[in-house]
């Protein structure tokens, strides 16, 4: 056939260049690649020498595909093509696209949301056993314990989700508070229908991230401020007009991110800051987070209100206590926060330092069974 | 390190490509040798005096096979040598499933149980002791001499190109390739296109099914139904085709890359109208072998008939056995064996006078409720599976089950592995060809057109391969992980 040469010319040329570019460009680094999006450290290069033989294979190729030419804008080109070009969820390993592009986390978070993860009778009994063990405990030390779960987005905005993964019973959260409601003294916190019922006047939840807002978190704490209240008449529910709220346009949610082309997928931030602060970041006890905790400076926050009368909170949660610490901390003559790399544990070491008159532990409905973990009694 | 990674295509590949074509005519053989065992190796290093053992221990037998030829102590040294390397392929490959499976009879007669073994299976072992194996029974037949040269026996015994996945290649007719085979342009782009090919099988097509299909397949039978029980079969069906044929295809097109031609191991299979036809296009150096050196020495078709079907069902005893070390494949090759038993007896008489289009999906049924055997993890799982088939109680959670599969990649995957395994692109590719050959008035432009367009495909192919290569090391946390 004519121009056969062509093309064999042009075959073994596309070739050549496309199977030897990466090479090529690894060390002479014609084209920069983009920052990576995927919020981990990358491997890094085994040396034949100190490594097992039989594992080098193995950490080599982890290492030379974490470190692969150009890896970072691949992935986003294959992010467009998947999204714009074959119109289904990029990385749909690692999120669920619902309705307006609205974003959601599988796996434990969502099927917590839809029933497919629940406790069992036996569970929830273990549960209840080891709340009213830590809430008899802290009543020993003159301390209230309250048990707050923040509920997976999908529960707030079930609307958001596509209608055939709408869940059609109650959440694993949902469960569990109403078991310890019917069976159990212990203190909770029920942020469920609140949250509901308020965010038509604010976004409660981010689209884009698995958290839930600051006018959410506002919510959260003044639920709780509520109960508080009953014991402590100086503790009172806060007045959103004894804040400055605004909004900006955004789109770095943490699922977006998953997504590898978050600019595609809007999103609301706001930002809430009282008009007259009462409280103020104070020392820190100097309490030391695991080595594998990726936010040590996080670990421990406090804040104080000078010259008041107000009870002592300390705070065990996860990354929903961020937005929720500083609203709290107004409240309260000395609130401490501590982010104990979702162990959600007792942490007797620092109720028997601060002495607070409350211990709040939230802890995210995603991570619930966590609490079966837990066995403080031993 | 499969074909379908990162660290084969674009750090070993090109490296071996490299040193090959600057190595000189004497060297360059070494040259695949040495880079076959790193390829080997990568699989598992200690595995390696394996392969060295059985290739030494094959070097040494065929050579006193022909030694002794026209004696019986030929015939003997056949036989140790055939049995040293079913040993090998016995011990690494049959030893856990035969210790389970005895300790399961003795724990029926309450007696004590053996010690189960744990051996991992040593990557390629089944093609390169079949490699072997033809290579001495071959000597004996006389149809070839012995290798002298020890490295390019190992060459043959080890060449990366066809070690994980075929095609069986027998050592007569690769052993003047050794020494004499021919490069050119058109041969490394013939062996690229092919490649490429084999590469877009693998991960566009066989890799879109297997999601479905795993899917489906892990799902409790009693929520599946019908409907997705058919769609991931038939996604399966596509994905074991394309994944298989798609490895042929790069061992095929990596052989030219070198100069070496390879023998066809897939001719549209599912195009077959009887069983017999299809594995004369499925997996087609397998069966010839199982042909060649089981079924013909048990007397093939020259015994009487009983004598022939025993003998079918023993070769496909062992071609289920070969695929793995369950009953699962054992049930699936014993399947074959009767329906291909049926056929002898009756039935092939029948589909030559039947309508083609009728025996062609006869013949799709049987293999894809084969393959059910095949891809479940345990027998029961299979009926299970065959009774979802026809469970067509449609409720929402079943529809609901299939439409989450719905989308334009699997609808866009379908349509190139249906047209392609019934041989549309290659019909089409003629048809173009002719066309292009008979107009004389625009030949010139549009065969330039042809080329580059087709050039851009196979450019096009590779792009997006490397974009899925990617996304399959794509691994993001929430939180910051270190």
């Amino acid at each position: 056939m004519k121009f056969r040469r062509l093309r064999t010319a042009i075959i073994n040329t596309v070739f050549l260049c496309l199977l030897f570019f990466p090479l090529v460009n690894k060390n002479l680094l014609f084209i920069a690649d983009i920052k990576n999006f995927e919020n981990r450290k990358k491997a890094t290069q085994p040396l034949l020498a100190s490594t097992p033989l039989d594992s080098f294979p193995h950490r080599y190729e982890k290492y030379y595909n974490d470190t692969f030419p150009l890896r970072s804008r691949a992935l986003r080109q294959y992010n467009y093509f998947k999204y714009f070009f074959l119109d289904i969820p990029p990385n749909s390993y690692y999120v669920i696209i619902g309705k307006d592009d609205w974003l959601f986390l599988p796996g434990e978070e969502f099927d917590g949301y839809s029933g497919k993860i629940n406790f069992t009778r036996d569970e929830l009994a273990s549960v209840k056993e080891e709340l009213e063990y830590r809430q008899n405990y802290l009543k020993e030390r003159g301390c209230k314990f309250y048990l707050m779960i923040a509920p997976s987005k999908a529960c707030i905005y079930p609307e958001r989700v596509s209608e055939k993964q709408r869940a059609n019973q109650a959440s694993i959260g949902e469960k569990l508070l109403t078991y310890l409601e019917k069976n159990s003294s212990v203190n909770t916190v029920n942020l469920y229908q609140a949250l509901r019922e308020n965010k038509k006047y604010y976004r409660v939840y981010y689209a884009t991230d698995n958290h839930w807002t600051r006018p959410g978190a506002f919510i959260g704490a003044n639920q709780f401020l509520q109960q508080v209240h009953n014991d402590y008449e100086q503790v009172e529910p806060m007045k959103l007009s004894d804040f400055d709220i605004s909004s900006i346009d955004t789109f770095d949610g943490n699922t977006s991110s998953i997504i590898g082309i978050p600019e595609y997928f809007p999103d609301i931030n706001y930002r809430l800051s009282p008009k007259k602060a009462l409280s103020h970041p104070a020392e820190k006890a100097g309490y030391v987070a695991d080595k594998s905790f990726p936010y040590p400076f996080m670990y421990e926050e406090v804040r104080k209100i000078e010259g008041t009368n107000k009870p002592r909170l300390l705070i065990i949660s996860d990354s929903f206590g961020n937005f929720l610490f500083p609203l709290l901390s107004e409240n309260f003559s000395k609130t401490v926060k501590v982010w104990d790399n979702w162990k959600y544990e007792l942490h007797e070491d620092i109720v028997e330092k601060e002495k607070p008159n409350i211990v709040l532990l939230l802890i995210h409905e995603k991570n619930i069974r966590s609490l079966l973990k837990e066995n403080s009694k031993n | 390190m499969l074909f379908s990674s990162l660290i084969f295509l674009f750090l070993f590949l090109p490296i071996t490509l490299l040193g090959y074509y600057l190595c000189t005519k004497a060297h360059k053989n070494y040259w695949l040798l040495i880079t076959s065992f790193i390829f080997f190796s990568w699989g598992g290093v200690n595995f390696t005096f394996i392969l060295i053992g059985s290739i030494i221990i094959n070097y040494v037998f065929g050579l006193f096979i022909e030694k002794y030829a026209g004696h019986q102590k030929a015939y003997w040294w056949l036989v140790v040598g055939v049995s040293c390397n079913l040993l090998i392929l016995g011990v690494f490959k049959y030893a856990n499933f035969f210790t389970h499976n005895l300790n399961s009879f003795l724990h029926r007669l309450s007696l004590p149980a053996i010690t189960e073994t744990n051996i991992i299976l040593p990557i390629g072992i089944s093609f390169y002791t079949f490699h072997s194996l033809s290579y001495l029974v071959d000597i004996y037949r006389g149809k070839t001499n012995a290798q002298k040269n020890i490295f390019h026996l190992g060459l043959y015994i080890n060449m990366f190109s066809q070690l994980i996945a075929g095609p069986i290649i027998r050592y007569n007719n690769i052993w003047q390739q050794l020494t004499q085979r021919t490069h050119s342009f058109e041969k490394f782009s013939s062996g690229v296109e092919r490649f490429l090919v084999g590469l877009g099988k693998k991960i566009l097509l066989a890799n879109t099914f297997a999601k479905v299909a795993d899917s489906v397949f892990n799902t409790d039978t009693a929520n599946i139904g019908a409907i997705n029980a058919w769609l991931g079969l038939i996604c399966y069906t596509l994905q074991i085709y394309c994944d298989f044929s798609g490895y042929s295809d790069m061992a095929i097109g990596l052989g030219r890359m070198f100069g070496f031609t390879f023998m066809e191991n897939f001719n549209y299979p599912y195009l077959a109208q009887s069983v017999k036809e299809f594995w004369r296009r499925w997996h087609i150096s397998l069966s010839t072998f199982f042909k060649d050196y089981v079924y013909i020495p048990l007397g093939g078709n020259r015994v009487g008939k009983g004598r022939q079907y025993i003998n079918l069902i023993a070769v496909f005893f062992l071609t289920g056995l070969w695929h793995g070390a369950h009953w699962n494949f054992l049930a699936w090759g014993l399947f074959h064996g009767f329906f291909l038993l049926l056929e002898r007896i009756f039935l092939e008489k029948f589909l030559a006078r039947t309508w083609k289009p009728l025996a062609n999906l006869y013949t799709l049924l049987v293999v894809m409720f084969a393959w059910v055997l095949f891809r479940s993890a345990y027998l029961s799982a299979a009926f299970n599976y065959w009774r979802a088939m026809f469970d067509f109680n449609l409720t929402l959670e079943k529809m609901n089950l299939f439409l989450s599969f719905m989308n334009r990649e699997l609808y866009l995957a379908l349509a190139f592995a249906v047209l392609g395994s019934f041989g549309f692109f290659s019909l089409l590719h003629r048809h173009l060809q002719t066309l292009l050959t008979k107009n004389q008035l625009y030949s010139g432009f549009l065969t330039v057109t042809y080329h580059i367009f087709s050039a851009m495909f196979y450019g096009g192919i590779f792009a997006l391969c490397w974009l899925y290569l990617i996304s399959g090391t794509y691994n993001p946390f929430i939180y910051y992980q270190f």
